[in-house]
Formats: structure tokens, C-alpha cells, sequence
């Protein structure tokens, strides 16, 4: 039945009410099994932000390479702007269930009740489905998903960034996760922090929630859990990528062309048992790759 | 309506009126025959006719089906006949507002005509016709033209008159509208009429609409020059208003407006076709070809791409006349400076058409030097058009100098898809090329797509590095790929081993038995990666491989891997190895 659902979600085709339900059930049953950090061995991609951009994650795999020949770290944020959120949701919820150990879901910020409920999630369910149903069953799988990856105990993998709650992953490790982000407070940070070049220390953040950290924080982390890179998502790059502090933190975004309108690039990073990192940086995918509904009229939220 | 009726009519004939669910109204309309086989013929025409008129007040979808609906209902009403008693709705339905329900009456209406008699038509299709040519609204006199061609062929003379005066009073109407309608119930017309008619009255008809002041009028008209054309053709006496309308048609070719250009260049093909059959074969083509000529270099780049498509037929046309064909190869090569990319995409792609037309000693002279321009484009797309049809050019010998840096520039570029496009076609060209070139230039080209950043090319050269073994056997094999796909082998990124692993897969299929037991191995020694993505492949590889194996092989080496695999700690390498065990044995 899975592969069968994989063949139809592949290829942009929904999954019915009650199939997503099957699959959501499922879903938060193999996430709810991972801890709050998941550790993870390289090789491993690791995957920014997609915002329901399904033939762009397509464009994704085409460049990285196929699940399960692949292994894959996504960092958050499946849902919300772009006009296949459910499509996209259900496909990596599917091929988490069906490849436990190849791929990894992170929560972002968008995987909330309350942003999914402004940004078009919450709209794209109830137009295409007639009722709300779906979107409650995808935002219980939410509360469900890990908040920080570990890669070959060398990477720390988070959709925003660092907190001043947390200094060593026992702290995240004791995070009650199983619930709504709260307004603030360590999981709250996690997923909606952002790094800020020339500052020392935290700094209340211009988007209202979470924290702007600076490099001493940075390092002081980094040295106190023995890692060496932070990689996170959550802001847009116009080349996909970007280093900063010295290339001890990187911004991963693999939405390209954001939006379908904001023409920056996206990219993936590839890392390995050595502890190379690859970047791969690709295009958003040409129209005739596309489906029909591509071209419908950008909705309200966008403006 | 209601007494001894089944219940299921019944309940549709009050659905059809359902007061708030379109779906409700939709799903009755499009059950309507139920109904019409519940009452019979006679209460079918007296009764459901009448009411489902009546109901002609709903939404487009619903007025749509019905329109489809009623084409069907010849045998409700008790057979052909009866056909007419079907018009007055559908009459209706063809001035809705909505010009799909409009459309789909005037289809409904024709089938219906085709299976009237005469009489039948004379008495209730031209009166009807007639009536909605005086209409006021211009759907009404929009449909009446459409429908002049449909009931032409079966009225008396005296109507014939009568319908060709409304369809000329439409198309001298001052609202443009109308005028469109009668240019696009022309072409049909042209089909309907008798070649005298054609000949006079419709030539004229042509002439007027070919000079109305509005562009979308005359863009319409446009294909109308050359089916007058065709229809006269075996009829020597009009063989002057055959090549008047012809000429109208060429003048168009002229026109101001870029859409009625375009619409010639699109019909090129025809014209040139149709002037050969009336003037013959030699003087047909003098001057037709330099029309071609100038829309192929039209100051509208839409009007030049969509001539560009049409190089190899006209080509093939003239390809008696070697002056033509030269006129139309400069014509070619004047675009290699065309300033819009698409053009010269399409220009560059269509013109390798030429090169089986074209002597030997003309192409190497005349369009050569153009496609090696084309072949040195800034726009990789215009490169690609070419290479990707230049196995067409074969012999490729000439084109070595050209062709092998285009291959190498696309090789590179930095659009993935670019890349993919020149390895589906490497391994023909590398074919069609001399071995020698092949050797010493291009050989390195697969193995360098095998270690592509991005995933799709990597699995499309190896696909391609099977072809290439296909092409050039197994002693190759043994020089050539062997040492490289070695190096694979211990590459640093499972990604690489994996693409190895991909290209294995597909070399099983080419390879002769001895060295399928090399390939193996290297499968084999995969299976021990210590990355479980590794091995999983390998898995697989070793299923893939199994049609081509010796049975002593696969028993002895294929089947104890897969069974250590099927032991395998990760989850998936274990499934991905019972599954090739089982496919296997």
C-alpha cells in the first residue's frame, strides 16, 4: 500500500481524506520513536527549507539522487507559500514511513497550528479537500517530529538556530516537544532563532519570536558539545547557501526561485563520512516539468 | 407528466429543476434519456421537447450537455422524420450567451442536418437559419453564419440563393464581430458549395474579408485563399479563380498586421502544395518560394519561427529546382544573427531537415558554413538544436571541426539539462562519427558526465556508457571502460559507487559472458560497502544482473551474498536483498 501511495505521491497526485489520515497515524508513530536530537550518520544530504514547492523538491531529487539511494536530513518547514503543501507533506511523510533510516523530518517553524493556519496550508487543505480535517491530522504529525539532528557527532542540524535556554543537548533533550510551539522559550528558539553577523550574545529577534545570536555564541557552543558546524535553514539565500562566522554555521535553502517568484537559487549539502562538505546548488524546475496548476493566480497571502 | 412513469424518470424530471444544486440539475440532464425511454416517442416530442426548452435558463455547463444531449435524442422522438421537432430547443441554445453552449448547439444541429432529408431541411433548418441571420444580437447572426455551411448542401436552389445572400449580409455588417463569424464559416463554406459558387461568389467573399479593415477578420480568412484553391484544383474552366484566390493569399503574406503573416507562414505548405498541382510542377514553385523567403525573415519573430518549422517540407517541395533550394538555404543562413534566441533555435533545428535534400556537394557548400555558425552560438539552445539532430547529417565527417567543440562547450554547460540533452544523444553521434575522432577527442566525455555533480546526468551517462559498449563491443570494454569504472570503485562518495553500481546495471545487458563474471565482482565487493546505501544497490544490481549470469555463477557467488545481505543490520539493505534473493532463484 505504501509503495503504492509513494507512485501517486511522486507524481503530484493527492492522497484521499482518509489515506492521509492512515498515513499521518503512521507517521507520527515512526517520529514519535525519535528523540528530540536524532543522530545521524553521514553520508547524509541535508535539505533547507521546501514550503509546499512539490516539483521544485522533484528538481531536489533529481539533483541529489532518489530516496533510498540516498540518505536525506530535512530541516523543517514542508508547509506553507507554495501551492502543494499537502502534496509535498504527505510524499516525505510517506517515504519517512517507508525509509525510516534514510531520511530524517525536523520540525520548522511552519510546522505549527497557528502559522499553518495563516500562511496557506490551512487554506490549500480546506480548498482542496472541502474540510479542515486534513490539516488537523497533518498538524498532530507535527507536534511529533524531532527538533535537532546530529550528524556523525560533528553537525548540529536545527530549522532556526540556538537559544540561551539550551547550552548541550540535554537540554533539548528534556523539551516536552509533544505539543504546540510555545510563544517562547528553548523550543521556541530552536525553530525560529536566526544567527547575525557583528553581534555579541543574544538579541530579541525582529520577527517577534526567537532570538538573533551572535559568533561568541556560536563558538561557545560548538566547543561545549564538541561539534564543528551548525547548519540550519529558515532564511532565505539568494545562491541557496551561505556561510558565516568563519564557516561555522551555514544557511541551507532549497526553495528555489521562493514564492515562484523571488528568482534566488536553492541548494543542498552534501555531507560525508570524512567530513566534506558538498553543496550541490540547482534552479527552480522549467515549466514543462510542472503541472497545470502552476500557473493558477498567486494567492492573497503572497502580497 | 407524472401518471404511470417509472419512478426513477420521475424523480430526474423534477431534478431537472432542482432549485439550488447545480449537481442535481447536471446529473438529470445528463440522464434525460431515461426519461425519454420511460414516455415514449409521441409524449417525448409534445411533452419533454417543450419542458426541457422551458428550461433553458441555467448555468453553461448544464446548457452544454443538453445541447450534446438533444444530437442523441433522433430516436426519442420516433426516428428521422421526427428529427426536426428537436430544432426549436437547440435553436435556442445556439444564440446562449455562453459561446461554448452556442458552439456545441451548432455541432448538435449538424449532426441532426446530416440525417434530415432535404424537404425536411427546406422547411425547418433554412427558415430557422434565415430567421437568426435577421436577428438583432450578433450571436444570433455569429451562429447563423456557422450554420450556413451545414444546411447548404441539402436545400433546394432557390434556398441555396437565399442562405448565400443572409451569409453576405452578415459579412458586410458594420460590428467586426460579425464580420469574424462570417470569415471563419467561410472555410467550411468553400467545402459545401459547388465549384461555379465557389468559384464567383465565395472568391469574392474572400477578396472582400481579405481587405477588412480589422486584423483578426483577415487573420481568419487566411486559410481560406488556399481551400478555394484545392477545391477548384481539378477543375480546369476555374482555373483562373483558383489562382486568384491563391493570389489573395500570397498578397496576405504581405499583410500589416504580424497574426495574419503568421497565419500564411502556417499555411505555406499547403499553398506551395496546391499551386504545384495547378501550374505544374515547374513554373509552381517560381515565385512561391519567395514568399517563403520573406516570412522566413519577417520583422515578427513569431511569423519567422513558425516558417522555420516548415524548412524541410518546402524543402523537400523544391527539391527539384536547385535555384530555389539555394535561395531558401541563404535564407537560412541570414538568421544566424536573427536577434531573438527562438528563432534561431527553431531555425537552427529545422534546417538539419534540408541536409537530405540538398545534394551532397550544395549542403557541404552552402549549408555547412551555416550550421557550423548555428554550432558556434552564444545561446547554448541554438548548439543543442543542432547537435541534438546532427545524426541526421551522416556521413558527420565534414562536421568534425564543428561538431566535437559544440559537443565539448554543451558538455560543460552550466544548465543541467543542457548536459542531459547532449549525453541522450553522445552515444548515435559518437556512432556516426569517424572511430578515430571518437578515440582521440570525445572518448573521455561519458566518464567525466559519470562523475556529475548532479544525480540525473550521472545516471543517464551511465546508460549512456552501456550504449557506447553496445556500439563498439567488448575489446573496448576491456581498454577503455573497465580501468575507469575500476577507479570508481573506491570512490570517496557512496554517491559515485552507486552511479558504478547504475552503470553495471545497464552494461549486464551488452556485455559478452566473460565479462560478466568482471562486472559481478565488482557488484559483489560492493555488497561489503560500509555505507548501507552501497550495499542496498548492490542488491539490486545483483537482481538486475541475474537474466545475463551463468546459472554456476549466480548460485555459487550471487545468491551467498544476497543471503549474508538478507543478515544485514539496516532495515532496508536487508528487504532490498530478500527481495533480489527471491527474484533471483
Amino acid at each position: 500500500m505504501l509503495d503504492k501511495w509513494l507512485a501517486r505521491l511522486s507524481e503530484c497526485q493527492r492522497l484521499k481524506e482518509s489515506e492521509v489520515r492512515l498515513l499521518c497515524q503512521k507517521a507520527a508513530e515512526v517520529l514519535a520513536g525519535e528523540g528530540n536530537v536524532q543522530h545521524m550518520a553521514a553520508p547524509i544530504t541535508v535539505v533547507g527549507d521546501i514550503h509546499g514547492q512539490f516539483y521544485d523538491l522533484k528538481e531536489l531529487f533529481r539533483v541529489g539522487g532518489d530516496l533510498p539511494e540516498a540518505n536525506y536530513l530535512f530541516l523543517g518547514d514542508f508547509v506553507d507559500r507554495g501551492f502543494y503543501s499537502v502534496e509535498t507533506l504527505c510524499w516525505l511523510l510517506a517515504l519517512k514511513v517507508r525509509f525510516p533510516q534514510r531520511v530524517t523530518l525536523l520540525r520548522g517553524n511552519h510546522e505549527s497550528q497557528q502559522i499553518s493556519q495563516v500562511y496557506g496550508f490551512y487554506d490549500e487543505c480546506l480548498r482542496k479537500y472541502g474540510s479542515v480535517n486534513v490539516w488537523r491530522h497533518c498538524t498532530e504529525v507535527f507536534n511529533s517530529m524531532p527538533l535537532a539532528g546530529v550528524v556523525n557527532n560533528q553537525t548540529f542540524c536545527v530549522h532556526g538556530g540556538l537559544s540561551p535556554a539550551a547550552n548541550t543537548m540535554e537540554d533539548i533533550q528534556n523539551i516536552d516537544r509533544n505539543c504546540e510551539p510555545p510563544h517562547d522559550g528553548l523550543m521556541n528558539d530552536l525553530l525560529w532563532s536566526d544567527p547575525k553577523d557583528r553581534l555579541e550574545g543574544f538579541m530579541t529577534s525582529p520577527r517577534g519570536a526567537g532570538f538573533e545570536f551572535g559568533q561568541d555564541v556560536v563558538e561557545q557552543f560548538l566547543h561545549a558539545n564538541d561539534f564543528s558546524l551548525i547548519a540550519r535553514a529558515h532564511q532565505i539565500m539568494p545562491k541557496g547557501f551561505q556561510f558565516l562566522f568563519d564557516s561555522k554555521l551555514v544557511t541551507v535553502w532549497s526553495a528555489p526561485n521562493y514564492c515562484y517568484r523571488c528568482k534566488n537559487a536553492a541548494a543542498i549539502l552534501q555531507l560525508d563520512e570524512y567530513g566534506t562538505r558538498n553543496f550541490t546548488v540547482f534552479e527552480a524546475a522549467p515549466q514543462h516539468t510542472r503541472g497545470p496548476q502552476a500557473r493558477r493566480a498567486v494567492p492573497e497571502y503572497f502580497l | 407528466m407524472s401518471q404511470s412513469l417509472s419512478y426513477s424518470a420521475a424523480v430526474l424530471i423534477d431534478q431537472l429543476r432542482h432549485p439550488d444544486e447545480l449537481g442535481i440539475r447536471m446529473n438529470a440532464v445528463k440522464n434525460v434519456d431515461v426519461i425519454a425511454r420511460a414516455i415514449g416517442a409521441a409524449r417525448t416530442r409534445d411533452e419533454l421537447i417543450p419542458y426541457l426548452h422551458e428550461c433553458i435558463d441555467d448555468e453553461d455547463e448544464v446548457l452544454t450537455v443538453l445541447a450534446e444531449k438533444l444530437a442523441g435524442f433522433v430516436n426519442h422522438v420516433g426516428g428521422v422524420p421526427y428529427a426536426h421537432t428537436i430544432l426549436a430547443p437547440l435553436e435556442s441554445l445556439a444564440v446562449a450567451d455562453a459561446r461554448v453552449v452556442r458552439n456545441q448547439a451548432i455541432e448538435s444541429i449538424t449532426s441532426l442536418v446530416e440525417i434530415m432529408a432535404g424537404a425536411a431541411v427546406d422547411k425547418y433548418v433554412v427558415p430557422m437559419v434565415v430567421k437568426l441571420a435577421q436577428g438583432e444580437c450578433f450571436n444570433f447572426r455569429t451562429s447563423a453564419a456557422a450554420l450556413v455551411p451545414v444546411a447548404y448542401p441539402k436545400a433546394s436552389a432557390t434556398n441555396k440563393q437565399a442562405l448565400l445572400a443572409e451569409f453576405a449580409q452578415i459579412g458586410t455588417q458594420e460590428l467586426p464581430v460579425l464580420r469574424r463569424g462570417a470569415a471563419s464559416a467561410l472555410l467550411p463554406l468553400v467545402k459545401a458549395v459547388e465549384p461555379a459558387v465557389a468559384a464567383t461568389t465565395l472568391v469574392e467573399e474572400f477578396r472582400r474579408l481579405s481587405e477588412d479593415s480589422q486584423d483578426t477578420v483577415r487573420a481568419t480568412v487566411v486559410p481560406v485563399g488556399v481551400a478555394i484553391g484545392e477545391a477548384l484544383a481539378e477543375h480546369a474552366e476555374y482555373k483562373d479563380a483558383a489562382l486568384a484566390s491563391l493570389g489573395l493569399f500570397r498578397q496576405m503574406g504581405k499583410d500589416r498586421a504580424w497574426r495574419v503573416r503568421y497565419h500564411v507562414a502556417k499555411g505555406y505548405m499547403a499553398y506551395l502544395g496546391c499551386m504545384q498541382t495547378l501550374v505544374g510542377e515547374r513554373d509552381g514553385v517560381a515565385d512561391v518560394a519567395d514568399l517563403f523567403v520573406s516570412l522566413l525573415g519577417d520583422s515578427e519573430a513569431e511569423v519567422r519561427a513558425i516558417a522555420a518549422t516548415q524548412l524541410k517540407e518546402v524543402g523537400t517541395s523544391l527539391r527539384q529546382h536547385p535555384l530555389h533550394l539555394a535561395k531558401l538555404v541563404e535564407a537560412v543562413g541570414a538568421r544566424i544573427h536573427d536577434p531573438v534566441d527562438y528563432v534561431r533555435v527553431a531555425v537552427a533545428g529545422n534546417a538539419i531537415g534540408l541536409a537530405s535534400v540538398l545534394t551532397r556537394a550544395m549542403m557541404i557548400q552552402q549549408l555547412k558554413p551555416v550550421l557550423d555558425k548555428f554550432l558556434e552560438d552564444k545561446d547554448a539552445q541554438v548548439r543543442l538544436a543542432v547537435v541534438s539532430r546532427s545524426v541526421e547529417l551522416v556521413p558527420l565527417d565534414p562536421f568534425v571541426t564543428s561538431l566535437v567543440p559544440a559537443i565539448f562547450l554543451l558538455a560543460d554547460d552550466e544548465d543541467w539539462r543542457v548536459r542531459c540533452a547532449v549525453i541522450e544523444v553522445f552515444a548515435s553521434i559518437c556512432h556516426a562519427l569517424p572511430t578515430s575522432v571518437f578515440e582521440q577527442k570525445l572518448v573521455g566525455l561519458p566518464f567525466n558526465w559519470l562523475g556529475d555533480s548532479i544525480c540525473a546526468i550521472r545516471y543517464v551517462a551511465a546508460k549512456c556508457v552501456a550504449q557506447l559498449v553496445g556500439h563498439f563491443g567488448g575489446a573496448w570494454f576491456d581498454r577503455i571502460v573497465a580501468p575507469r569504472l575500476q577507479a570508481l570503485r573506491s570512490h570517496p562518495s557512496y554517491l559515485h559507487r552507486i552511479t558504478l553500481l547504475r552503470c553495471i546495471g545497464h552494461l549486464a545487458e551488452v556485455v559478452p559472458a566473460e565479462t560478466e563474471a568482471q562486472l559481478g565482482a565488482t557488484a559483489l565487493a560492493l555488497c561489503q560497502d560500509v555505507v548501507p546505501n552501497v550495499r542496498l544497490t548492490a542488491a539490486e544490481t545483483l537482481l538486475t544482473m541475474g537474466n545475463h549470469m551463468s546459472d554456476s555463477y549466480k548460485q555459487s557467488k550471487a545468491v551467498p551474498a544476497l543471503q549474508r545481505l538478507v543478515q544485514d543490520k539496516d532495515a532496508d539493505v536487508k528487504d532490498g536483498a530478500t527481495k533480489a534473493l527471491a527474484g533471483l532463484q
